[in-house]
C-alpha cells in the first residue's frame, strides 16, 4: 500500500503515538508541531549492552547475567520445636455431615523437605509479558534456616536464571509459598515453557489459604506483611514497598554498568525477598504450632475461633474444637455461639444446642432467628417462635442490617425467609399446633 | 392529508415487471406468500406507496453424499439428527478442508453453515487425539449458541469431543479444563486477545495441537473491528507457530463483494472459496415500501421509522411475530417505547402483545432474558438494532420490518433473514427513508438481487492499530532481531518452541514496519533490545487497555443517581458520548428517560436522571481539517493511470488519498419533540474537541477540470454550496460501494482549500489512523460520482430535499434562510457541478 513507509514516524512526530490514549487529553494546536520528515529519527545500529559481569558482594557469577548467594539467618529452630510438618493442616477439609472418629494421628514429615520460594517478578498482573528476575528458596539444615537466591540482571540471561532456580528447587521435594497457587508457581511454569527449561516434580502447599482460613475474620488483610505484624510480632524497617519493586528492576536492567544507585535499589529488593521468605518459614512453623496445640495457642495468634475449631472437627479433633468454641463464648463471640448451636443440633445435643441459643444476644438478629428456631422445631412453642420471627423481622426492615454479621446483600433472602417462617407460625397457631407452652 | 400521487405509484407498480437472472417476480395477487400477506399487502399499499414486491421461490436443495472417509461414530450423530446426506456446498468445504486449504464459505442464512465447519473438524478430532480446534464468533452470545448446537452434533452420538466456551463469562473453575482438555474452544476475538494469547504458555497443550481455526460472521470483521482481528490473528499464528502449530483456516460469511478478498486479508494466507449454496429455502416476500410524500416540492416523506412502527404494529395485530430493525440505539428505544404506548390497554393486557427493545448497552442478563421472550413466545415483537442480526437463536419470527436501509447488502438480506428462519414462508418489510441512499434503492431493486456490490475493507497496518498489537505481540514473545509481524511472519525455519528458542523465528514479514514500531515503543521505554531481541520491559498488561471495538479504550459508564444512587445502566465510547450524552442531553435506556445531570470525561463516568420529557436532543458538531500528507494523488484529471480516452477524462477533478489530522468538537444541541420532531430550543455544549489523525480522501477541483472551472466562475457563496451538497451525496452513496456505515465516513468541503489553493471536498475515515476507506473510495470514485449525478437528477423534488442533496441546508442556517427560489438554484448547482465530475 502506498504511503505506509513512514506513517508510524508521523504518528510520532505528531506526539500521537499512543493509539490507546489518543485523544484522551487534547494535542496542543498542530500549528506548533513541524511537519517533521518521516527521516527524522535516522536509523541506528543496534547492539546489545554490554554485560555488567558483577553484581553486589557475596553473590557469585554463575553464567551470562545470572548471580546466586546463600546465606544463613538468624532464624532457625529453637529446641522444643518439632522437626516435623503435616500437609493436612494446610489443607481445606469441609466440616463432615455426621461426627468422624478421630482419625490416627498423623506423624507428618521431615521439616528439611521443604523448599519455601518467592519470586520478585517485573510486573504483578501475570501474563507471557512478565517475567521473574529474583528468586528466594528459603531451607532447612538441621536447625539452621538458610536461603539460596538467584538474580538475573537482564532478559537473555532468563533460561540459565531458570536452570539454576529448578536446579535447586529439585533438592527438596515440597514447596511452601504465599500465595504462589495463583502468581509465583503458574509463573514459573510459564517462564519455563517459554525458554523450554525443564522444571521438577513438586509438590506446592500455599500458605496463604490456610491464613487467610485462620485470620481472615480476625485481620481482614491476610497480606504477608499483614501477618509480620499481627502475628509475628515483627517490623520491616527500611523495607522497599512491593509495587515499587518491578520498575526498578527494569531500570536497573536498561541502565549502564557503572550507576550505583540502582545497585543499592537491587540489594534492598534481593533483602526484601530474602526477608518474604523468612516471615514465610515463620509463619507457616506457627500455623504448624496453632494446630498441634490449638487450645493454648488460638487466642494469643488471633485466630478465629469459629474457623479454627470447624478446622480441627473436619481432622476428627471434636474435643479440641467444642473445648476452643466453649472459650471462645465465654469471651462473647457470637460466632462461636452460633456454630456452637449449629454443631450441637446436628449432634443432636438438644441440651448444648438449647444453652448456646439462649447464650445468644437476644438483641441481635441472629440471636432472635436462631430463638426462633428453637422455640418452633424443639421446645414446639409456636407464639413464642413467633414473637421472636416477628421481633427479626422488624429489627431487619428498620435497617439494624449489620446486626449479628449479616451480609448486606442477603437482607432481602433474609427477610424473605422471616416471612415465610411467620407465615407458617401463624398457620401453625391457627390450627392450634405446636403449642406446648 | 397526504398528497396523492397518482401517477408515481402507478410508475412505481411498473417495477414489477423487473427480472433479474435467479429469482421470477410476481404480482403478489398471482402467488400470495402466505395467508396473512392476502390482506396485510392490500392494507400496506393503501398507506403508501409499495414499490416493488418479489418473492423468492423456495429453492430446491443440491445434495452430496457423505463423505465415504467419514468416522463411524459420526456418521451415526449424523444421522441421529435425520443427516444422510450433505448440500453439495457442504460437501465441497469437506473436500477443500481435508485438503488442508483455508476456505472461506459464502452461504444464505440457515444454509447449514454451521456443517461446513463442524463436519470436518470433528472428523479431524477424531482421527487424532491432540488435535484442537479454535472457534471464534463475533460476540459472546452467539458461543453459547454454537456450543449448544456442537454438543447436540457431538454428545447427540456419544463422540469423545470435549467442547468447551472460553469468554468472560466462564467460570474460573472451567478454565482450567478449557485449557487443557478442550478439544473445541468456542471464543471470541476480545477474549483472544486479551485473555488467551497474552496467557499462551498455560495453552501449551490447546496451542500445540492446534490444527483449525474457525472464524464465523467474517463480514463483521471489517473496518476498525476487522483490522484490529487480522492484527489479533497474525498475533494467534505467531503463538502457534511458536508451539509449532499451523493452523488452516475455515471463514464464514455473509454475501459481500469481496469474501475471499477480505478472507486472505484477514488471514495473510491464500483461501479457497466455496460460494455456490446448495441449501433449499421457504419463500420470502420481500416487499420494498416508501412512504408517503407529504410535501412534494421538497420532497419530504412520513418518517420511516413512524411508518415502520404501524407496520410492525398492524403485522403483530395480526397474531404475526415481527422483528423491528431500527438504526440507533436511540431509534430503538424510541420506537419500541411508542409500540407500547399504542398497544397499550389495561382492559385486555395489552391484547397480550409484549414488545421489547433490544440493542448493544444493554445488561447481559437483560438480552438473554428478551432472547429467552422471544424463543418460548412470551414476547411477540421485538425492536433491535443489529444487535440481533447476528445469529442469535430467538426462533422463528414471519416478519422483518427494516426501518431504513441497515447498511450494506449482507445485513439487508441477514435481517430479511431473521423472518422464516425454519424454512417456512416469510415476509420481510423495507421501509425506505428519505435518506439519498435509501431513495437510490427504490429505484434500483435490482441492486440486491445482483451480485452484492459492497467492497469489505481493513487495513492491518494502520498505524495505530498496528503499533498496539505490537506491543500485545512484544508482551506475548519477544521479537527477534529483524522479524517481522504479520503477512508469512512466523512460518521460517520451524517453530521456536520445537527447538528451545523462546521467540518465533520467521521471515521478514513487514519487518520494516515492525521495526519501525519497534523504535517507537522502545522510545515509550516499554521494549528493550538487548541480546538480539526485542523485550517487553515494561510493568503491566497491554492488552487490558486495548479494545477491539471502538476507537478509544476509555468507555464512560452511564450511572443513573436518581434519588441518590449510583446504578450502572450502560456504557458509551468517548467520541460518541460527547455527541450523545454531554450536560443536559436525554437518554433513553430501556423505553425510560434520563437527563444527563454531568459528563464527566476526565473519570470516565456520566451521571444521569430519570426524568420524564417531552423531547429528546440532537448534538450539532463542527469540524476543521489540516492535510498532513498526501501519499497518493490521481494522474490529472482524475485517472488512476490515464488510459484510453485521455481528452475527455483530462477534463475530470482530481484527487488525492493522505493523512489529515481532523478536529472536531459538539457544539451546541437541539431540542427536538417527540413525534412530532420539531426544533423547540438549543442548549450549549461545554466540551473539549477531539482530535484525530486519519486517511482521507480528497476530490479536488482544478481549474483546468470542467468541474473547477464550473467552480471557479462561480461566486464563492454559491460555490460553497455546490460543494456542500455534493459532499453530502457523495457521503451518503458511499456505502452503496464500501462496506461501511454512512458514520464511519466523515465529510468536509472548502471553496479555497489552503492545502490545494483550490476547491476540495474531503472524505475522511472517522476511525483513527483509517481503516482502509479513503483507498477503497479512489478506486470506486468514477462509480460513486456516476451515482451522484444520477441520484440528483433523477430526484423528483424541486429544491434539494433528504433524499438527494438535503433540505435542511435552508433552515438550518437561522437568519439567512434563503427562500424557495434561491434552494431552487442550490439544487441546480451541485447538479451542474455533478453532472461536470461524471465521466458520462
Amino acid at each position: 500500500m502506498p504511503g505506509l513507509k513512514g506513517r508510524i514516524s508521523r504518528l510520532k512526530s505528531l506526539g500521537l503515538v499512543k493509539a490507546s490514549e489518543l485523544g484522551a487529553a487534547p494535542v496542543e494546536p498542530a500549528a506548533s508541531a513541524e511537519p517533521a520528515s518521516p527521516e527524522a529519527a535516522p536509523r541506528r545500529e543496534r547492539t546489545s549492552p554490554q554485560e555488567r559481569g558483577h553484581f553486589l558482594p557475596g553473590w557469585e557469577r554463575i553464567g551470562p547475567h545470572v548471580y546466586r548467594r546463600t546465606a544463613d539467618t538468624n532464624f532457625g529452630l529453637g529446641g522444643s520445636q518439632p522437626m516435623v510438618f503435616h500437609p493436612a493442616y494446610f489443607e481445606h477439609h469441609p466440616l463432615p455431615a455426621q461426627s468422624q472418629a478421630s482419625r490416627p494421628p498423623d506423624p507428618g514429615l521431615p521439616l528439611d523437605g521443604l523448599s519455601f520460594f518467592d519470586l520478585e517478578t517485573t510486573g504483578l498482573s501475570g501474563g507471557t509479558g512478565t517475567i521473574a528476575f529474583l528468586a528466594a528458596i528459603g531451607y532447612f539444615e538441621g536447625a539452621d534456616f538458610l536461603v539460596t537466591q538467584v538474580f538475573v540482571d537482564d532478559f537473555p540471561g532468563e533460561p540459565r536464571f531458570l536452570e539454576a532456580l529448578a536446579e535447586a528447587l529439585a533438592q527438596r521435594p515440597y514447596v511452601v509459598t504465599y500465595n504462589g497457587a495463583a502468581f509465583d508457581m503458574p509463573l514459573l511454569r510459564t517462564r519455563c515453557i517459554m525458554n523450554a527449561v525443564p522444571l521438577p516434580e513438586l509438590a506446592h502447599t500455599d500458605a496463604l489459604k490456610a491464613a487467610r482460613r485462620l485470620w481472615r475474620r480476625t485481620l481482614g488483610s491476610c497480606a504477608l506483611q499483614a501477618m509480620e505484624a499481627a502475628v509475628l510480632g515483627e517490623q520491616r524497617i527500611g523495607d522497599i514497598p512491593g509495587f515499587m519493586i518491578p520498575g526498578l528492576w527494569l531500570e536497573y536492567s536498561a541502565s549502564a554498568a557503572s550507576e550505583s544507585e540502582t545497585f543499592e535499589s537491587m540489594g534492598k529488593i534481593a533483602d526484601h525477598n530474602a526477608l518474604d521468605v523468612v516471615s514465610l518459614a515463620r509463619l507457616f512453623l506457627r500455623i504448624e504450632r496453632i494446630m498441634a496445640q490449638p487450645e493454648l495457642r488460638w487466642a494469643a495468634d488471633k485466630v478465629c475461633a469459629p474457623r479454627l475449631a470447624a478446622e480441627l472437627m473436619a481432622l476428627g479433633r471434636e474435643a479440641e474444637g467444642l473445648s476452643i468454641l466453649e472459650a471462645s463464648w465465654a469471651e462473647g463471640d457470637q460466632a462461636a455461639l452460633l456454630l456452637l448451636a449449629r454443631l450441637s443440633r446436628r449432634r443432636r445435643d438438644f441440651d448444648a444446642y438449647e444453652r448456646a441459643v439462649l447464650a445468644l444476644d437476644d438483641c441481635s438478629l441472629l440471636g432472635l432467628i436462631e430463638r426462633a428456631k428453637l422455640f418452633e422445631h424443639v421446645r414446639r412453642d409456636a407464639a413464642s417462635a413467633l414473637l421472636y420471627a416477628e421481633l427479626a423481622a422488624s429489627l431487619l426492615s428498620e435497617g439494624g442490617g449489620e446486626i449479628g454479621g449479616l451480609n448486606p446483600s442477603h437482607r432481602g433472602e433474609a427477610l424473605e425467609a422471616l416471612a415465610r417462617r411467620i407465615g407458617r407460625l401463624k398457620r401453625k397457631l391457627a390450627r392450634g399446633e405446636g403449642n406446648k407452652g | 392529508m397526504v398528497p396523492f400521487l397518482a401517477g408515481q405509484r402507478k410508475q412505481d407498480t411498473h417495477l414489477f415487471t423487473y427480472r433479474p437472472g435467479a429469482c421470477k417476480v410476481y404480482l403478489i395477487m398471482m402467488k400470495p406468500a402466505t395467508a396473512f400477506l392476502e390482506s396485510f399487502l392490500p392494507w400496506l399499499r393503501e398507506q403508501g406507496e409499495v414499490s416493488w414486491v418479489k418473492t423468492i421461490e423456495p429453492r430446491s436443495p443440491e445434495y452430496g453424499p457423505l463423505p465415504e472417509d467419514l468416522h463411524e461414530p459420526l456418521k451415526a450423530a449424523l444421522a441421529s439428527r435425520g443427516i444422510a446426506s450433505l448440500y453439495a456446498h457442504q460437501a465441497e468445504c469437506y473436500r477443500l478442508i481435508r485438503e488442508g486449504r483455508n476456505v472461506v464459505v459464502v452461504t444464505p442464512t440457515a444454509s447449514g453453515k454451521t456443517l461446513c465447519y463442524n463436519l470436518p473438524v470433528v472428523q479431524a478430532l477424531l482421527e487424532d487425539p491432540a488435535a484442537r480446534a479454535l472457534y471464534l464468533f463475533p460476540t459472546k452470545a452467539l458461543s453459547q449458541d454454537q456450543q449448544a448446537e456442537l454438543n447436540e452434533i457431538a454428545l447427540g452420538g456419544d463422540l469423545p469431543v470435549r467442547i468447551q466456551t472460553y469468554d468472560g463469562d466462564t467460570p474460573s473453575s472451567l478454565r482450567t479444563v478449557a485449557r487443557t482438555s478442550g478439544r473445541i474452544v468456542i471464543s471470541n476475538p476480545d477474549m483472544l486477545h486479551a485473555g488467551i494469547l497474552p496467557n499462551h504458555a498455560k495453552w501449551i497443550t490447546f496451542f500445540s495441537g492446534l490444527k483449525y481455526v474457525v472464524i464465523d460472521e467474517m463480514h463483521s470483521y471489517r473496518g476498525v473491528f476487522g483490522s484490529h482481528v487480522g492484527n489479533v490473528i497474525r498475533r494467534l499464528k505467531r503463538i502457534a507457530a511458536f508451539y509449532g502449530a499451523r493452523p488452516t483456516f475455515i471463514l464464514c460469511s455473509a454475501t459481500i463483494a469481496n469474501p475471499a478478498e477480505l478472507a486472505e486479508a484477514l488471514v495473510e494466507e491464500p483461501v479457497a472459496l466455496v460460494n455456490r449454496s446448495g441449501a433449499g429455502g421457504g419463500s420470502k416476500t420481500v416487499v420494498f415500501y416508501n412512504p408517503p410524500v407529504v410535501d412534494p416540492v421538497q420532497g419530504l416523506r412520513r418518517s420511516s421509522a413512524t411508518e415502520s412502527e404501524r407496520i410492525a404494529l398492524e403485522l403483530l395485530r395480526k397474531g404475526v411475530k415481527t422483528i423491528l430493525f431500527a438504526r440507533s440505539r436511540l431509534k430503538v428505544e424510541l420506537i419500541a417505547s411508542y409500540m407500547a404506548q399504542s398497544l397499550a390497554n389495561p382492559n385486555n393486557e395489552n391484547n397480550r402483545i409484549a414488545v421489547s427493545p433490544y440493542r448493544s448497552g444493554l445488561l447481559p442478563s437483560e438480552r438473554r432474558a428478551i432472547e429467552k421472550g422471544l424463543r418460548d413466545g412470551t414476547i411477540n415483537g421485538v425492536v433491535s438494532t443489529n444487535a440481533l442480526e447476528l445469529g442469535i437463536d430467538i426462533g422463528g419470527l414471519d416478519a422483518a420490518v427494516m426501518a431504513g436501509y441497515p447498511g450494506s447488502t449482507a445485513s439487508f438480506w441477514q435481517q430479511a433473514g431473521r423472518a422464516g428462519r425454519r424454512g417456512t414462508s416469510s415476509v420481510a418489510v423495507f421501509v425506505a427513508t428519505s435518506s439519498p441512499l435509501d431513495q437510490y434503492f427504490a429505484r434500483h431493486p435490482e441492486y440486491f438481487f445482483a451480485q452484492s456490490p459492497e467492497q469489505a475493507r481493513v487495513d492491518l497496518d494502520n498505524p495505530f492499530i498496528f503499533v498496539d498489537h505490537m506491543k500485545c505481540a512484544a508482551f506475548e514473545l519477544p521479537f527477534a532481531e529483524g522479524a517481522g509481524f504479520g503477512e508469512g511472519a512466523g512460518f521460517g525455519e520451524g517453530a521456536g518452541f520445537s527447538q528451545g528458542a523462546s521467540i518465533a523465528e520467521g521471515s521478514a514479514g513487514r519487518a520494516e514496519l515492525a521495526a519501525e514500531a519497534l523504535g517507537l515503543l522502545e522510545e515509550e521505554g516499554i521494549v528493550r533490545f538487548t541480546g538480539g531481541r526485542w523485550y517487553w520491559s515494561a510493568d503491566g498488561y497491554p492488552s487490558e487497555k486495548i479494545s477491539l471495538r471502538s476507537a478509544t479504550a476509555d468507555n464512560i459508564v452511564i450511572v443513573d443517581v436518581t434519588g441518590g444512587g449510583g446504578r450502572v445502566i450502560g456504557e458509551m465510547d468517548r467520541p460518541s458520548a460527547k455527541e450523545l450524552i454531554f450536560d443536559n442531553a436525554v437518554y433513553m435506556h430501556l423505553g425510560v428517560q434520563y437527563i444527563v445531570k454531568k459528563l464527566d470525561i476526565a473519570n470516565h463516568v456520566c451521571h444521569v436522571e430519570r426524568r420524564e420529557v417531552d423531547y429528546w436532543t440532537d448534538s450539532v458538531v463542527k469540524t476543521d481539517i489540516e492535510v498532513l500528507t498526501e501519499d497518493e494523488r490521481s494522474a490529472p484529471g482524475g485517472g488512476r493511470a490515464p488510459a484510453g480516452d485521455a481528452q475527455s477524462s483530462a477534463s475530470l477533478p482530481s484527487w488525492a488519498v493522505g493523512d489529515v489530522l481532523v478536529r472536531s468538537q459538539a457544539e451546541k444541541f437541539k431540542k427536538l419533540r417527540f413525534h412530532t420532531h420539531e426544533n423547540i430550543g438549543y442548549g450549549e455544549i461545554y466540551l473539549p474537541p477531539e482530535e484525530m489523525q486519519t486517511r482521507a480522501f480528497m476530490l479536488i477541483f482544478p481549474e483546468e477540470s470542467a468541474a473547477g472551472a464550473f467552480l471557479a466562475a462561480l461566486e464563492p457563496a454559491k460555490a460553497a454550496a455546490a460543494l456542500v451538497g455534493a459532499a453530502r451525496l457523495l457521503k451518503a452513496l458511499a456505502p452503496a460501494f464500501i462496506l461501511c456505515d454512512p458514520r464511519d465516513i466523515g465529510v468536509s468541503e472548502r471553496v479555497r482549500d489552503p492545502h490545494f489553493g483550490m476547491p476540495a471536498i474531503y472524505l475522511y475515515d472517522q476511525y483513527p489512523g483509517g481503516t482502509g476507506l479513503a483507498e477503497a473510495l479512489s478506486k470506486n470514485i468514477a462509480g460513486l460520482l456516476e451515482a451522484a449525478s444520477g441520484r440528483i437528477g433523477g430526484c423528483a423534488c424541486a429544491a434539494g430535499c433528504p433524499s438527494c442533496i438535503g433540505a435542511d441546508l435552508v433552515d438550518e442556517g437561522g437568519s439567512a434562510a434563503p427562500g424557495r427560489q434561491a434552494s431552487q438554484g442550490y439544487k441546480a448547482l451541485v447538479a451542474d457541478l455533478l453532472g461536470r465530475c461524471a465521466s458520462r
